[in-house]
Formats: structure tokens, sequence, C-alpha cells
């Protein structure tokens, strides 16, 4: 897959989760170059400054969420934001992150600059924000692939969660439409079961190990060594 | 615009006496100068030093003339020397006044002594004179033969051309296309007016009013207004405070240009701030500041909404700190500054009453017309909640100003829009109307038949001296405006991109040159993605502004702007879509949804595209032809009172409950349609749809 047709799969698929209210916002992913290679990505509007906040805090979801920093919202405000790394028609690389909303609010909120205003107070007063929203802890999971630093501590495909340093193996890697039938198999069972379509999106293989890719079964898979 | 038509008097702040300067205004205008006489204003300033000249007059004839008043002890000629090097120096950093090496311009100065002590003995260039005898000393002053030059002296002196600086628009090649006409307007719009001169450097010892239509340069005159205050009493503490979030920068750079090049210095940030009126948790704003002065915890825009709606949340805020404050008198500010005041709630006014100082310098700024809710401005006795009027006392600072030129829309544009934003033209009756008709002439049109009396027929048209000439020659109505209607929203997406992507790619506009609004805040996420995917198909980079970029910037270099219509006020841009225009041709509050048409229409600084989609589209478009066909003249009856209430009434903004009873009702007789078209039930077995029919049928024999 090309890296325009990797932002177009991308895209598309966004529009079909849209067209459900599955999806309340999503961005266009742009082309990086990257020396030979190509990242296709979500639109770094604040360069690196907002990776340098401590992986997994409140204050990381705020920036990303206030800076439209992403591949798509969930109608629960989750957040989705995923890397490729490309070279011609090859996959070499992905970073795949899932961040269940950290916060659960008392009512309905529709709109997201409601909801940074609720954790910008609550940044500055706990106290304040009790009666908005109760914190629920939920930490983001990102899903690496990352050949070029495969090692006994660092497995080809792995997942970061809790701990910025914890990775945890995974089986293969994963195209964009594996990656949401696992979201939604995995952490939203009844939409699962509601919306059928998600089960029949399209997926591609990504060659990490040739001859050894096997189907994958949309739920999460941890392979313990 | 005709430089040498008038004399106009800038009432400053100065340690003169008025009653001097009032006469020696008078004496010049009786001599027949025609040029601006600025009484302490801080025109100039070296590198390292401020200074506010006393009296100033910029005119042809006699010239540049600085005013130095004799005091007891002092040696004039120093004195003058000071002062001439100041203005020399200041005058000469400016590229254009300059002839050569030397500064184009001559600096004169006359020193006024008092009666009997004019000194005898002086040397050609001091000029000197008693308060009788200005007229014939002036005749030894040096004027300025060259109109350009004078052109660039009043700018100069009036900061315009350095505080709103244009585009360089390198990319413009060709003379005809709209990135070439554009660098012609934002060349000739440098100098302030005369209002906007008054109301920039005019402060009363009191409240201040300054009304002005959409373009007419309040947020340029405010932001004058609060550096030229802060540079004259540094030790003040002055607010600036405003309603849409993305004014903060546009303020900030303003103040700051300004500041800058009169003090040399940055702003004391301090001394002068910015806020919102409300405020984030992230900052400050005017309503959390007064909080704390009584100390009470502020609400936040969250609780606020769940107590009082979306709608009212800062009414409700502010009803009940004003309750708090009510009979308190804290010393907070000694002037406050309020732009966009049309959308900031009644009671906001009663807080910033209790936190100012005596004489209670509020000033505020405002557009009925720009007003997205149906409310209409109030009154200033019920703004303050006590009686208070505003004079105009002849030869001191006016309290009440009116704004009547707009500069940034086209007259076509505006005339549509006022038409529109009332509904002048539609099927059913009129959408609003001023209770005084006289307002039409304060907001630049003329009675060119009928009157303009309740219950007459009138036409109107703008008036020649309400807008810049560079219009009718730089632009073409039938381009200016253009309307287009869509059989579906992709289909007028489609069109839209297309047209942005020929702005861009052969009329030479820059990308952040265009303005797409979209009206319907619920829906403008969901219309926006759908917008994007034709514009992303084109290679078109687009922002929807506050969502995809930061909610404190509006436009982005290098990216179209798209835009809700609550974040598209106060700002503009050149070349404005105004997409599902539709949204706004009828509902059952049409107050709101005129005035954001008016609003999306009054964004453009040159085009406007009106699009939208079906059947109301179309009621929408014969609307415009008629204001087209008539060539942009208004022709309507104005409303007696009594008709006024009942659309009033009938256009209003509707509660939550009004609301879900409209969508019950709507509900029904969709049911009730669709059951009639099934066969399910017969509409002879229904006596209520005729009871229905016999209303419908009554209102309009009553129209």
């Amino acid at each position: 897959m090309t890296p325009k047709q990797l932002i177009k799969t991308i895209l598309s698929t966004c529009q079909d989760l849209a067209s459900e209210g599955l999806v309340t916002f999503f961005n266009s992913q742009i082309e990086v170059a990257a020396g030979e290679r190509t990242i296709v990505t979500y639109p770094n509007r604040t360069g690196s400054t907002t990776r340098v906040l401590p992986f997994g805090s409140l204050e990381q979801y705020l920036a990303w969420l206030r800076n439209c920093e992403f591949t798509c919202l969930l109608f629960d405000h989750s957040l989705i934001r995923v890397s490729y790394e490309c070279a011609g028609d090859a996959i070499l690389g992905h970073n795949l992150l899932y961040w269940p909303c950290p916060v659960e609010f008392a009512d309905h909120v529709d709109d997201w600059r409601d909801l940074t205003d609720a954790i910008e107070i609550y940044l500055k007063s706990p106290s304040e924000a009790g009666e908005i929203f109760t914190m629920t802890l939920r930490s983001p999971m990102r899903f690496d692939f990352d050949p070029g630093r495969d090692g006994e501590d660092h497995p080809l495909v792995h997942l970061h969660s809790q701990f910025r340093d914890t990775r945890i193996h995974v089986h293969q890697p994963m195209c964009f439409q594996a990656f949401i039938k696992m979201i939604f198999r995995t952490f939203y069972a009844s939409k699962w079961h509601k919306y059928a379509f998600i089960g029949q999106f399209h997926e591609q293989k990504i060659s990490h190990n040739p001859g050894e890719w096997e189907p994958t079964a949309h739920y999460l898979q941890l392979y313990w060594t | 615009m005709n430089w040498n038509q008038d004399f106009d008097v800038v009432y400053g702040s100065s340690q003169q006496s008025r009653v001097v300067l009032n006469d020696l205004a008078s004496q010049l205008r009786d001599a027949g100068i025609k040029g601006t006489f600025y009484i302490g204003y801080p025109v100039m300033a070296s590198a390292d030093s401020s200074l506010t000249v006393d009296a100033l007059l910029a005119s042809q004839t006699p010239g540049l003339v600085a005013f130095h008043f004799f005091e007891e002890g002092q040696n004039y000629q120093e004195a003058q020397d000071r002062l001439f090097y100041v203005l020399e120096s200041n005058l000469a950093r400016h590229e254009s006044l300059r002839t050569g090496r030397k500064l184009g311009v001559v600096v004169n100065i006359v020193s006024i002594f008092p009666e009997g002590q004019v000194p005898e003995d002086t040397i050609d260039d001091y000029l000197v004179a008693s308060p009788n005898n200005i007229q014939h000393v002036l005749d030894n002053a040096v004027g300025i033969q060259d109109e350009y030059l004078y052109r660039k002296l009043c700018a100069a002196i009036q900061r315009v051309t350095t505080i709103k600086p244009s585009k360089k628009r390198q990319n413009v090649q060709r003379a005809d296309s709209k990135g070439s006409v554009l660098r012609k307007i934002e060349k000739d719009i440098a100098n302030l007016d005369r209002w906007q001169k008054s109301a920039a450097i005019e402060t009363p010892e009191g409240p201040q009013r300054i009304r002005g239509l959409a373009g007419s340069g309040k947020t340029v005159v405010l932001a004058l207004k609060a550096a030229y205050l802060h540079t004259q009493h540094p030790d003040w503490n002055i607010a600036v405070t405003f309603y849409t979030r993305s004014l903060y920068q546009q303020f900030r750079d303003l103040i700051e240009r300004f500041t800058l090049e009169h003090m040399g210095d940055m702003p004391d940030w301090q001394k002068l701030h910015i806020v919102h009126s409300w405020g984030s948790s992230a900052s400050e704003g005017l309503y959390s500041i007064a909080c704390d002065a009584v100390n009470i915890s502020p609400i936040n825009y969250v609780s606020a909404k769940n107590r009082y709606g979306s709608v009212r949340a800062f009414a409700g805020v502010c009803d009940e700190l004003a309750a708090v404050l009510k009979g308190k008198q804290l010393d907070v500010y000694d002037v406050v500054l309020i732009d966009e005041a049309q959308d900031l709630p009644q009671s906001f006014f009663r807080i910033v009453d209790a936190i100012i100082k005596q004489p209670k310098r509020i000033i505020w700024a405002y557009d009925e017309l720009q007003n997205l809710s149906d409310a209409g401005m109030a009154s200033t006795p019920e703004l303050f909640g006590r009686d208070l009027s505003l004079i105009n006392a002849p030869n001191s600072p006016q309290q009440d100003i009116i704004l009547p030129v707009c500069y940034r829309n086209t007259p076509w544009a505006l005339t549509l829009a006022h038409a529109l934003g009332f509904g002048l033209f539609r099927e059913a009756n009129l959408v609003q109307h001023f209770d005084e008709p006289s307002l039409w002439m304060d907001i630049g049109y003329v009675v060119e038949s009928g009157h303009l009396e309740e219950g007459q027929q009138v036409t109107l048209v703008r008036a020649p001296h309400s807008y810049p000439h560079f219009y009718s020659s730089l632009l073409e109505p039938s381009d200016a405006l253009v309307s287009a209607t869509f059989n579906s929203n992709d289909e007028q997406y489609a069109w839209i991109a297309e047209q942005v992507e020929r702005n861009i790619k052969e009329e030479e506009l820059d990308p952040d040159d265009i303005l797409v609004i979209l009206p319907n805040a619920i829906s403008q996420k969901d219309e926006y993605l759908s917008l994007r995917r034709h514009l992303d198909s084109r290679g078109l980079t687009s922002n929807l502004a506050g969502v995809t970029n930061d909610r404190d910037i509006f436009s982005q270099s290098g990216s179209i702007t798209v835009s809700g219509i609550y974040r598209a006020k106060g700002n503009e841009a050149p070349m404005v879509y105004m997409a599902n225009s539709h949204y706004c041709s009828v509902g059952h509050e049409m107050i709101r949804l005129r005035n954001i048409l008016f609003t999306g229409i009054t964004r453009s600084r040159g085009w406007v595209r009106l699009t939208g989609v079906g059947a109301e589209m179309e009621m929408l478009q014969k609307e415009i032809d008629q204001v087209v066909g008539s060539d942009y003249k208004l022709k309507f009856r104005i409303p007696t009172q009594p008709e006024l209430e009942s659309v009033r009434q009938i256009n209003r903004d509707r509660t939550a409950h009004e609301r879900s009873q409209i969508r019950k009702a709507e509900k029904s007789l969709e049911e009730i349609l669709e059951l009639m078209r099934s066969g399910v039930i017969s509409p002879d077995a229904m006596p209520q749809l005729n009871a229905i029919f016999r209303e419908i049928k009554i209102r309009k024999s009553d129209e």
C-alpha cells in the first residue's frame, strides 16, 4: 500500500465511522518525508513541544486534544493517533495509539472544547472540577511496530501501556482497519455488535516476517516470553 | 477622500488650559485653514523619550506647525529646539516623508507668549506670537505643496500605516488579478478619518459610547485609544475587554505596535490589561478579576452552561456577580474599554461600573446589527442601572461618537447585508427594524425618495461619503457579490473548493485571504469534514478556526480559514464564502438567523460568495435578486411601532421549552403528512387541519 493509498484508506474508514456518529472529528493524514521513507501521520501543529510531556499524563491528552493533533476522536472523546512508516508500497513500521478518555462526565458533553475547558479547570483546581467529572485513570495504549530496534527488551511489535518503558510483546503489526476492529471489539463490544460494518472493514497484510503472517482475530493478543 | 475639506479638532489631554487651546483652534478655523488640529496628541517621540505636544496643526497650508506655550522663566528657543528635534527625528524615520537625505516636510514651531510679553529680538527660524497675532505669524511658516507628501504626513502622525501593516503580496504578478486589487485597497486604507481620530483620542471625564458599522474601525480605534491613554497616564490601570476570544491577539498586536513606536518601549502589561470578558481557567477575564476583587470564586464556563444553558451562561454568572457588587465601589481600574459591547449582557456593564474609579471612564464600542441573538442594545441608563446621559458638548471630548464610514465592506455587500439582515424583501413580513428610522442616516444611507418616517415608503442608497472611493474604481458589483443555489451540499462544497482553487491559483489570493463561514454552530464540524474532503482533493490546506488550531488564533498563513459564525465575528477576510446561507432563509428565530447572515457577509473586505442548497436558498436568492435588480437601492415601507412590536414577537429567540414544543409540532406535522400520503388518514376526518388552514389564511390576509 503506497502512502497515498494509506491516507485514502484511513480517511474513508474515518468517514464511515463518522457517518454513524462513532467518530466525532477526524483530521486528514499527511505525508512527511524522512529520507527515502515517508511517514503517514496526523497533523503535528505544535512540533515536538507536546512530546516532552509525560507519557499518559493528563497534560499530554489535553495538549493533543486542544491542538487537534490526532487522527480521529471517538464518540466518547477517546483519541486515536496513528503513524505509519512507508517505503514504496511497503509498511516498515507503525505507531498506533488508542487513548480512552481519561475522565467521565456527570452529563453528556458534546463539544470537546468543553472537555478541554473542564480538564484545564481540573489541572488548576481539582476540587472545582469534582462536580463536572470524575477521573477514570485509564491508560493510553500504543502499539509500535519497530523493526529497526528489534531486540530482547524491544519486541518487534509491542504495546506501551501504563509506563513509557513497558513493552508488551504483541503478535503482529496492524493495518488501520485491523487496529479499529481491535479497538471496537475489545473496548466497545455493544457497538461492535450493533455496527456490523466495522467487522467488514477490509484488512491489509503487513508483512513483518514473510511466511509467518496469520489472520488477526481482532482482539488483543499478548504473547509472553 | 478630500484631504483638504475640513478643519477638525481632536481633543486629547493637555496640561494647557482648555480655554486657551479652544481659542487657538477658533482662530485657525476662522483663518480658513484646512487640516487637523490635535490638542495634547502624543504624536512624536525620540528613541528614548516621549513627548506630548500641547497643540499640533497638520495642514497643507501653513504646513506642519507645533505650538509651544511659553512658561515664565523658560528659554523658549531651547524649548523650540527640543520640540523641533523630536518631531523631525521621528518623522525622518518614515521613508515616504524623506526627499533625498532630508525630511521632505518642514517642521514649523511657534511659541505663544502672553499678550505684551512677545520678545522683539527674535532670530528668523524662531516663530513667536501672542494669542492675537497667530495668523500673521503663520504666514511665515513653510507649507506642504505636494498633496501626496501631505497624506503621508497625516498617516505618519496617525500611526495607522505602521499599526495596520498591509501584506507584501509578493506573489502578485498580474495587474488585473484579485491579489493586485487587494494590494491597492490595502495601500489606500492608511489614514484615520475625522470620526476615528476623535474616537481614538478624545476621552471625556465619564463614559463614552462609540457606535459603528462592522468595518468602521471600532477595534483599531479602541486599541489606539488604550495605547494613547497608557502613554499619557502610565500609572493608570487600564483594561481592554471583548467578547470574541480571537480578538486578544489583534488587540495585543495593535497596542504593542502603537506603544512601541510612541514610547520606544513595550507597553507595561501590568498596567494595561487585555482580558477576555469572561476568561478561562488558563487566563483571567474581567469577570474573574471582578470576582477576585470581592473574594468570591468565579464560575467556570462548564458549570455555568450546566446552570444557565449555553446561550445564557455568561449572562447568568454576570447577573449573580452584579447582585453581589450592587452598591459597592471598588477602585480596580481607571479606564475600561469594551469592544463588541452588543454581545455582552447588561449585568456585565454593572460589574464594570462597580470596579471602575470615578469619573467612571467606561468606553464601549458596539454595532447592534452584529448581535447574534435577538436582544437589542440597551440604553445607557438601562445598561448601568442608573440615570446616565451622554452629552456631546461643543469644544469638548464627545461622549457619543458614531463612525459612519465602512472601510471593510463594499457598498454593495453592505446594502445586501442590511436588506437580508432586516428581511426587507422577504415574501413574509420583514424581520426587524430600528426603533428610530433616522438611524439609517447614521449608518451611512441617504434618502433618494420617499420619507424616512413610520408607515412611509422610502428608497435608501449608500451615501457617497459612507465608503471609500476605491471600491467603485477597483471592483465590479457583479464580481464583488455572487450567489449560487445548489441541489445538494456535496455539489455546493465541490463548487466552493473549485472557486477557492481558482482564487489562489489564477486570481493571486493567498489561502489565508479566504474565509468560509458555516452558519450552523451545531453542525459545523460535520459540515467542515464534508467541505474539507473537496478542499483536500485539490491539495488545499484548511483549518476550522478554534477547532483544528489554537482557539486564540483565527487565520494562519498558507491555510484557508473555515469558521463557525461565532468565531468569525470580529474577524475579516478579503474573500468570504457564506456557505449554507439557506440556513438563515426561514425559521422560527428569524432575528438571530438574519443577524448571522448580516455578520457573515460583513466579514468580507472585498468579495462575497453566498451559497446554499434547495428551496430555502431559492427563497433567499429571490431577496438577493431584488437588491441587485434595484441597483442596490433599498425600497421598502418603514414599519410602524405596533408592526415592529409584532415582528419582534414573531421573530424573537425561543426559550428551550418553546424550541422543544416546536420540534414536537414539526414532527407531528411530518407524521400527519406521511399518514395522509400512505392513505391511513383522510384530511376530511381531521377538522383540526381545516382549522390550521383557516388560521394561516387569516394571518396571510392580515399581512
